[in-house]
């Protein structure tokens, strides 16, 4: 790899092919909620970060693994990348940059890569009524409607030059060019391993479907407890129509690692937790993690057809509590009392 | 005057009226003992005139006018009589006329339909809960045909107006000169889907005033006479380009050109070479709507009129060898830079 | 304790949300009325000509059902909840028991707060793995209100199955506003229409006019006066019988005459439907049948909100006996106002899966991508399009508070009127969980 870049100045600095866009397109779909992404490529892989407010972030990290072939060498020529460097090495001389991700998301469904899977929270109430208009319905275009598998090149030659990603089909060659920006240092969103007080793995699921049920409440505001009793973990939320908390009682059949030591709640943006949501309806697994500063790490483990796993991280920084949290605490106290007479 | 038909072919009826909807609201109708033609000429946009034959969509076709050739022209609104017509689809019989019905000239569709009797059917068969869109759908029927069927009469008005041969007379199918590529077009399904993305691409990540509609996205396409087609946008953030190759170029019929094959521009730009293209820029969201005519199956030869404009002929299947061709016609201009 | 407890399962919660579907179509809110044996959801249109109500059997629709009453033992319990919010709570559930996170029951508890209890309507959804969801709403006391049917004038009654009528139904177009229903000869037709004068070209704006001619024989029973033109609003008609056609039964249909109303009714395994449509005087009488639609003056469209202060006094005193209306009086009732803008998906309303998936090659709106969340609201919230035309219904209130339950019709029916239906209680104070008061904050960098 360091000898083609070295010797050859017009090679591209990344190339790579893979014999489905699909796998590409879901992974990279996880994080759609922002427009851009930087990209930073490595001799392991390609890394998406996508970001909100600096209160949310989304990685994906597309292994070299779901490539047929991949190829990266280093941008500079005098400090070649070698085999030796470590995995996620983001050195200055890979390339990093920015590009335009609803582009890439778009180019890559040329052909219906995506199954157009239904979009979060706006599925239409399965009502039966009368209509057959239904958002969530099969693209007509998806890959098993035109029965055809994507083959799909990447490229990047050099600084400044388009990321550029060639779709071959039957008959038809399609040629994207995605220009690139300057990269925007994101700073990654702290998370203290060492002070960790939560640690949760569950089916991803039921994440997704404890999510799903408070989005109807078009809320604001989610709030997650952990506790290391019964209800083990609850999420809530309220809304201006009410409010609503999804509890996982058997904590230990759905649970399958849990650690908490003590009493663990925090806030944090609901819209921004949701956006997470095409990665719990994607993964298999998900590692619910907090700190003692209340970031929340949610890990996704995917596993992508043809074998393979890939992650897809989120970080979200919480709400700050306010003096009345005090108060409240009693509220919540009173509330769960409730509850548990009530079983 | 007097028009009366039975519908042949309800579902290819249906999706010409879904086509041509897209493209505008109303539609000028002429019928007349030859052949029965659609023109759409939308304030905006491409225009199209449709001549289908008799046999293709109607049986049993009676028309009767003062004026030549039992002509009536009518203006009807396209979008009730699609509605009206999708409502004849399990029909077993519909048919066609010309009546007033309180004063107002209205083209009246009479369906018989069979009902469903007993109520055993876990769906109605225009029940729309099927979520698949390539699952068929049957009706399901009793084992003794005939013995609990009962029949219902729908009757669907749609609003027509009749109008004047004077009214009509002024209007002409548009003049264009002589093509300088012509090509069939690939399946029309793949350019649709391709063409949709690279709107919404447009759109999505477009030079700011997309959404106004001023500034609705052009698509670039591009033929040569090797059997190429090039379709491509570009915006601030990319430019993409899909590139068809191994298309057919039909051959002229010497016949319906006005001087020598060699003499006409395709023939000249194929002697240029494959490098050599005719040009048109489209509005991606019409060009969506054109290709929409997909549906009816034809095939589609596309006539590029460098920098001026692209004709779209697309050819139904007949309903039997001997009648006359169906064609639609579409016309569409091209964009300057 | 709880006023109200009571259970249901999967199957059973499936069938409160076609209920609550159908309220929908309706009101944005439904009133709920307890009482020892049943439960009563009902809704009443912005202009009072229609009238839905659902009877859920205590002992057969529910797997438990306990109504305690705080005072005495005839009281009722009433309260009002916006629908939005329980469609929020039973919207598209998988019932599929297969799936990891199916319900498996459903527990609803009304505590009514007097003092320091506080009154909230408490849905816990039982799923499999022990996920317990729980919701809790805010409600609204208010005095029950129902219309009134006399079935013993209603000498016109017929019958005919859900699915024939479902099946009609997908005939009528959008944007037509009346439906007649007539017989004669033998066969009965259902005109779906819509009455507007217009000229030129505004006459190719007209909806669809659709006639659908059976025998009678198509009906289970049928003893009805014929040349009756018996008209109701087709979209009240449509969102009936979309809910009675999820079901195989019988719907039936009584009345009197033009101008009085019309009761649709059928039942389903402890879940008994009725509805209640004022039906519109005949104006297509078979002795001018032309006259009204051509004299007929075109109102202005009025907004969906509107009402006449002059006609909020219509009540039950303005509908005399069903006896004492000749034909030439009802002539006088107003004449139709163009159709309300409908709700987009409406007029996209579809007759038959398309087998070949006709859709795909319609255009693609683009700027239509992301309304999916209309469809949810449109789903709950669907005014009444009947406007202004349409006589109200004879109404039956309580106060809510009367435990002599004495009737208090004109003066509860305006009182109802003026509730709207946003007067939810504050939030604020029902909020189970930590009201973080600067949240913002960290967002505002």
């Amino acid at each position: 790899m360091s000898a083609t870049a070295a010797t050859e100045d017009v090679a591209p600095v990344f190339r790579a092919v893979s014999s489905s866009t699909r796998q590409l397109f879901q992974l990279l779909n996880c994080i759609r909620f922002s427009s851009k992404a930087q990209v930073h490529i490595t001799t392991e892989g390609i890394r998406f970060t996508a970001e909100e407010s600096r209160v949310m972030q989304g990685i994906v990290f597309l292994n070299k693994e779901l490539f047929t072939s991949f190829v990266c060498a280093s941008v500079s020529d005098d400090t070649p990348a070698s085999p030796s460097s470590q995995d996620s090495d983001l050195s200055p001389d890979l390339p990093n940059f920015q590009i335009s991700l609803s582009a890439l998301l778009e180019t890559l469904q040329i052909f219906g890569a995506s199954e157009n899977a239904p979009r979060f929270g706006n599925r239409p109430e399965n009502d039966g009524y009368g209509t057959n208009i239904r958002r969530d319905r099969p693209n007509a275009f998806s890959n098993q409607a035109l029965g055809m598998a994507g083959v799909c090149r990447l490229s990047y030659t050099s600084l400044g030059a388009p990321f550029s990603i060639i779709l071959e089909e039957t008959g038809v060659t399609t040629t994207c060019n995605l220009n690139t920006y300057e990269p925007e240092e994101a700073e990654e969103i702290p998370f203290a391993r060492d002070e960790m007080q939560v640690k949760i793995i569950t089916q991803a699921r039921w994440l997704f479907d404890a999510i799903s049920e408070l989005s109807s409440t078009s809320p604001h505001r989610l709030d997650i407890t952990a506790l290391p009793t019964a209800p083990y973990l609850s999420l809530s939320a309220s809304g201006p129509l009410g409010s609503a908390s999804v509890e996982f009682s058997k904590g230990r059949e759905l649970l399958e690692t849990f650690t908490v030591s003590e009493r663990w709640t925090q806030s944090y943006k609901f819209e921004m937790v949701k956006a997470a949501a095409e990665a719990m309806r994607l993964a298999s697994k998900v590692s619910i993690r907090g700190d003692n500063q209340g970031v929340l790490s949610l890990q996704f483990m995917v596993e992508v057809e043809g074998g393979g796993i890939s992650f897809v991280d989120f970080r979200f920084v919480p709400f700050i509590r306010d003096e009345d949290e005090d108060d409240e605490q009693e509220e919540v106290s009173e509330e769960e009392d409730e509850e548990h007479d009530e079983n | 005057m007097r028009f009366k038909t039975s519908v042949r072919n309800i579902n290819t009826f249906t999706k010409l009226t879904a086509s041509l909807s897209s493209l505008g609201k109303v539609a000028w109708v002429r019928l007349d003992d030859d052949n029965v033609r659609f023109t759409i000429i939308p304030e905006s946009g491409t225009q199209v005139w449709a001549s289908l034959s008799i046999d293709s969509i109607f049986e049993d076709y009676t028309i009767q006018s003062a004026i030549e050739n039992n002509t009536i022209n009518l203006e009807l609104p396209l979008p009730p009589l699609h509605r009206a017509l999708k409502s004849a689809f399990n029909a077993s019989s519909a048919s066609i006329r010309l009546t007033k019905k309180d004063g107002v000239p209205v083209l009246s569709l009479t369906i018989i339909t069979n009902t469903i009797s007993g109520g055993n059917n876990a769906n109605g068969f225009l029940n729309s809960a099927n979520d698949d869109p390539f699952e068929e759908t049957f009706r399901e029927e009793h084992l003794d045909a005939g013995g609990r069927d009962r029949e219902a009469v729908v009757t669907q008005d749609i609003p027509v107006r009749v109008l004047t041969p004077e009214s009509v007379e002024g209007i002409h199918e548009p003049r264009v000169r002589e093509p300088d590529a012509h090509v069939l077009l690939p399946s029309l399904i793949q350019l649709k889907a391709v063409s949709d993305r690279f709107t919404k691409l447009a759109m999505a990540t477009g030079n700011g005033a997309t959404k106004s509609g001023a500034a609705v996205p052009k698509l670039e396409l591009r033929a040569n006479m090797h059997g190429s087609l090039k379709l491509s946008i570009s915006t601030d953030a990319l430019n993409i380009e899909s590139v068809w190759t191994g298309l057919e170029n039909p051959e002229l019929d010497p016949g319906q050109v006005e001087n020598a094959v060699e003499e006409h521009p395709s023939s000249k730009l194929r002697a240029e070479g494959p490098d050599a293209w005719s040009t048109v820029r489209i509005d991606g969201r019409d060009w969506g709507k054109v290709l929409s005519v997909g549906r009816l199956g034809g095939r589609v030869i596309a006539c590029f009129v460098n920098e001026h404009a692209l004709i779209l002929y697309v050819y139904l299947a007949n309903y039997d060898e001997s009648g006359e061709e169906s064609v639609l016609t579409y016309y569409i201009s091209s964009f300057s830079l | 304790m709880p006023i109200l407890s009571f259970s249901l399962n999967p199957e059973s919660l499936g069938r409160l949300h076609d209920a609550l579907v159908c309220l929908g179509k309706f009101s944005e809110s439904v009133s709920i009325e307890a009482a020892h044996d049943k439960l009563i959801l009902y809704a009443l249109n912005s202009s009072k000509s229609a009238y839905a109500c659902f009877t859920l059997i205590g002992n057969r629709f529910f797997t438990k059902y306990q109504y305690s009453p705080q005072r005495r033992p005839k009281e009722k319990f009433n309260c009002k909840i916006y629908n939005k919010a329980l469609l929020s709570v039973f919207k598209g559930r998988s019932f599929d028991p297969e799936k990891e996170t199916a319900v498996e029951r459903c527990d609803v508890v009304v505590e009514d707060g007097e003092g320091k209890t506080k009154s909230r309507f408490i849905i816990k959804i039982i799923c499999r793995h022990g996920v317990l969801k729980t919701y809790r709403l805010t409600f609204e006391s208010i005095p029950s209100m129902h219309a009134v049917f006399s079935k013993e004038s209603a000498n016109n009654k017929w019958s005919t199955s859900s699915k024939t009528l479902r099946e009609f139904i997908e005939y009528f177009g959008p944007g037509t506003e009346q439906l007649d229903i007539y017989a004669e000869g033998g066969r009965v037709s259902f005109t779906s229409y819509t009455e507007k004068v217009m000229s030129g070209n505004e006459i190719l704006k007209q909806p669809l006019h659709t006639t659908i001619a059976i025998d009678i024989q198509e009906f289970a029973d049928f003893s009805a006066e014929e040349k009756l033109h018996l008209v109701i609003s087709v979209k009240d008609f449509k969102s009936i019988i979309t809910h009675a056609g999820l079901t195989n039964t019988m719907v039936k249909a009584m009345y009197s005459r033009p101008s009085n109303p019309l009761q649709l009714s059928y039942s389903d395994e402890g879940l008994l439907s009725e509805f209640i449509l004022m039906t519109i005087g005949d104006a297509r009488g078979s002795s001018a049948p032309k006259a009204g639609r051509a004299s007929s003056k075109i109102i202005s469209k009025q907004p969906l909100e509107a009402r006449s202060s002059s006609k909020r006094t219509a009540s039950v005193a303005e509908m005399g006996p069903p006896s004492a209306v000749a034909p030439s009086l009802s002539r006088k009732v107003s004449k139709p106002s163009p159709p309300p803008p409908q709700p987009s998906i409406q007029s996209n309303a579809l007759f038959f899966p398309e087998a070949d998936d006709d859709r795909r090659w319609d255009p693609v709106d683009h700027e239509d991508e992301d309304d999916g969340e209309m469809l949810l609201w449109d789903a709950g919230v669907n005014h009444a399009s009947s406007g202004q035309r349409l006589q109200r219904l004879e109404l039956q209130s309580q106060s809510v508070n009367s435990n002599s339950g004495m009737n208090v019709q004109a003066a509860r029916s305006n009182e109802y009127e003026e509730v709207p239906t946003q007067r939810l209680e504050p939030i604020e104070q029902v909020a189970p969980t930590q009201r973080l008061s600067e949240i913002r904050g960290i967002f505002d960098d």
